[in-house]
């Protein structure tokens, strides 16, 4: 589904990713992890077209995307869920996720459609849908920023840290909706700080460290491996388990 | 919100834009109705630029360029003599379809020919669709202080070129711009027997030009640019095409300010260099951040009031230090640009933020 070689990608002078290259099949959950500032966000920015890749190759369901603008590579259901939520604060969800719909433009009837369908995988947007979405708990965010990606009919999410600053019982809440997703055909590319939880939820991983791609394998192999026991799981170990 | 919900403040103001005179007439001030009409005229293009600073989250320090590119471009058309040019084929086409009419000159007897109101208020809304195209679209790349840096660039060049060019009366101005008939008996116009008249000509276009807005803000476009002032990145990968709507928002603004700087020269039959000034644009963006940035309503009666009272000369020779403080004080107390300026809850708050307590509720954002 998303295929990329030798993707290099940074800001102005400053090239973050070098040589990446990595790959997601349809219906996978692939997880990437990595320390602060190693370039997960930025990875995903150059897949989404929020960066412009330096070089290399970005193909989506056989595209190529370099170049693109963000609200067409949206438009072709690869859809980003931002770092940190971003949801638009003082808009109600309604309107937040009416304007989830914009990748993929559509009479009024199908994006009541497609909200229903959001609204009954998440029954607490629903109950929110005219609060304003600044007043939302984090989890509802999360929620919602998700909702919002998937108004516009995705085949593939990229998801930025969901359960970043959440509490455990609402990041397992979320971590859960991330198999639900794909067991309802969607593919997943997740970024986690909590490489515990996202290894187990994935079928295969990548460690990304200062750039480059250091690792790659079946989620049980990461697990299992000692430079990732020691510098992604050891110390995580008791809190993710609470 | 339904449109019944959206029309009444509508409906409100052009409520209080109607019983204001017939206030002053009673309290036997009918000599304000001028000031009132000139800052109802501002008023028009500070609600312009409240939809670009506040729903786009766009900065503009150039807006005062725009009001005068539209408040020029209709003295010159309208004044300028083009008799000489009689022999051209088209010109007596033009002048069969109204584009052009026959006047007196100056002196007051010498035959001219000058081009009709209308026309040249078209002409002037289409040199500043054009206009800000061209300077939006490589500006508005920019973010930030870079942004406000690059418009208010644009306002110097603008104010230069005005006192620099002999066409456009340097120092002095244009004068002598005629009538802008635009309902059958009732043409914009200083003359003083048609001053009520005047004013409700310059009410009814505030209140058309806020229905629109609010209208605007409440439709797909609006939602988007609300989206993208709430992030644009996350707008941006939402679908948004972000560059697109800011870039329409920008020349919507530009349009709302020339049409105020067009009509209001025809109300005053002349403009002057001083409209095009950087502080009058610094005053439009004090006055959008006083009105709580996003508010579409604050904006609208902070620049009536503080217009109206600047025009009757309230703060005499600190005019300019004036809306600096506004705008000083706005951004030290709403460094997000949303004080509710004219809601109950403000005054508490900042009742709160002075005394440092802490009420009920607390203050979300900070
Ligand atoms: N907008 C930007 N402009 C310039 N440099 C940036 C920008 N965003 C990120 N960087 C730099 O790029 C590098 C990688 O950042 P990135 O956000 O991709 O890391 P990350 O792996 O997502 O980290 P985290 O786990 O903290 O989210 C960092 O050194 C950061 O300072
Ligand atoms: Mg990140």
């Amino acid at each position: 589904m998303l295929r990329i070689r030798n993707l290099d990608a940074g800001y102005g002078a400053l090239t973050v990713l070098q040589g990446v290259s990595l790959h997601v099949d349809a219906g996978e959950i692939v997880a990437i992890i990595g320390a602060n500032g190693a370039g997960k966000s930025t990875l995903l920015r150059a897949i989404s077209g929020l960066v412009r890749p330096q070089c290399g190759r970005v193909e989506f369901a056989g595209r190529p995307l370099c170049g693109m603008a963000a609200e067409r590579i949206a438009g072709l259901g690869c859809l980003h869920v931002p770092e940190g939520r971003q949801v638009f604060a003082p808009m109600t969800v309604r309107e937040n996720l009416l304007v989830g719909g914009y990748a993929r433009p559509a009479p009024r009837a199908e994006l009541d459609e497609r909200m229903d369908r959001v609204f009954s995988f998440f029954p607490r947007l629903k109950e929110r849908r005219r609060q304003t979405a600044g007043t939302l708990s984090g989890g509802e965010q999360q929620m919602l920023a998700i909702g919002r990606a998937l108004m516009a009919c995705p085949s593939m999410l990229m998801m930025d840290e969901p359960s970043m600053g959440l509490a455990p019982i609402a990041a397992k809440s979320i971590f859960e909706i991330v198999a639900r997703l794909r067991s309802g055909g969607l593919t997943v590319l997740l970024i986690e700080q909590n490489a515990r939880a996202a290894l187990r939820l994935a079928d295969r991983g990548y460690v990304l460290e200062t750039g480059r791609i250091l690792l790659e394998g079946a989620a049980g192999d990461l697990m299992a491996n000692h430079d990732v026991q020691r510098a992604y799981l050891g110390k995580d170990y008791s809190r993710i388990d609470e | 919100m339904s449109a019944f919900k959206r029309i009444m403040p509508v409906l409100g103001l052009a409520l209080i834009l109607g019983l204001a005179p017939a206030m002053a007439s009673l309290a036997g001030a009918r000599y304000l109705l001028t000031q009132m009409t000139m800052s109802i005229y501002y008023a028009l293009a500070t609600v312009g630029l409240c939809l670009l600073m506040g729903y786009a989250g766009q900065i503009s320090m150039g807006h005062a360029g725009f009001m005068a590119i539209g408040g020029y471009t209709s003295s010159v058309l309208t004044t300028c003599n083009l008799i000489g040019h009689a022999q051209m084929p088209a010109f007596s086409l033009l002048e069969r379809s109204g584009v052009l009419f026959r006047t007196v000159s100056a002196d007051g007897v010498s035959p001219a020919v000058c081009v009709a109101p209308w026309a040249a208020f078209l002409a002037a809304i289409i040199l500043t669709i054009a206009i800000a195209l061209l300077i939006g679209m490589p500006v508005l790349r920019l973010k930030g202080h870079y942004l406000a840096m690059a418009t208010m660039g644009f306002g110097i060049i603008v104010h230069r070129m005005v006192i620099g060019f002999r066409a456009l009366g340097e120092a002095d101005g244009i004068s002598g711009v005629p009538a802008f008939p635009v309902l059958p008996g009732a043409a914009i116009s200083g003359v003083i027997s048609d001053r009520l008249s005047n004013y409700l000509l310059a009410a009814a276009a505030l209140v058309a030009g806020v229905w629109l807005l609010q209208n605007l803000v409440h439709s797909r476009a609006g939602r988007a640019l609300r989206a993208i002032r709430g992030s644009e990145e996350a707008a941006e990968a939402s679908g948004v095409d972000t560059d697109r709507y800011k870039l329409m928002t920008f020349v919507l603004s530009a349009v709302f300010a020339a049409a105020a700087g067009s009509f209001l020269a025809h109300y005053n039959g002349g403009i002057g260099p001083s409209e095009a000034g950087v502080m009058k644009s610094v005053r439009a963006v004090a006055l959008v951040a006083l009105g709580g940035m996003a508010n579409l309503w604050g904006t609208l009666f902070s620049s009536l009031i503080l217009n109206f009272l600047s025009l009757r000369g309230v703060f005499q020779s600190y005019d300019d230090a004036v809306f600096g403080a506004i705008l000083i004080a706005a951004m030290v107390f709403a460094p997000h640009g949303r004080i509710p300026f004219f809601t109950a809850n403000a005054a508490a708050r900042a009742w709160r933020r002075l005394t440092g307590r802490r009420g009920r509720g607390g203050d979300a954002r900070d």
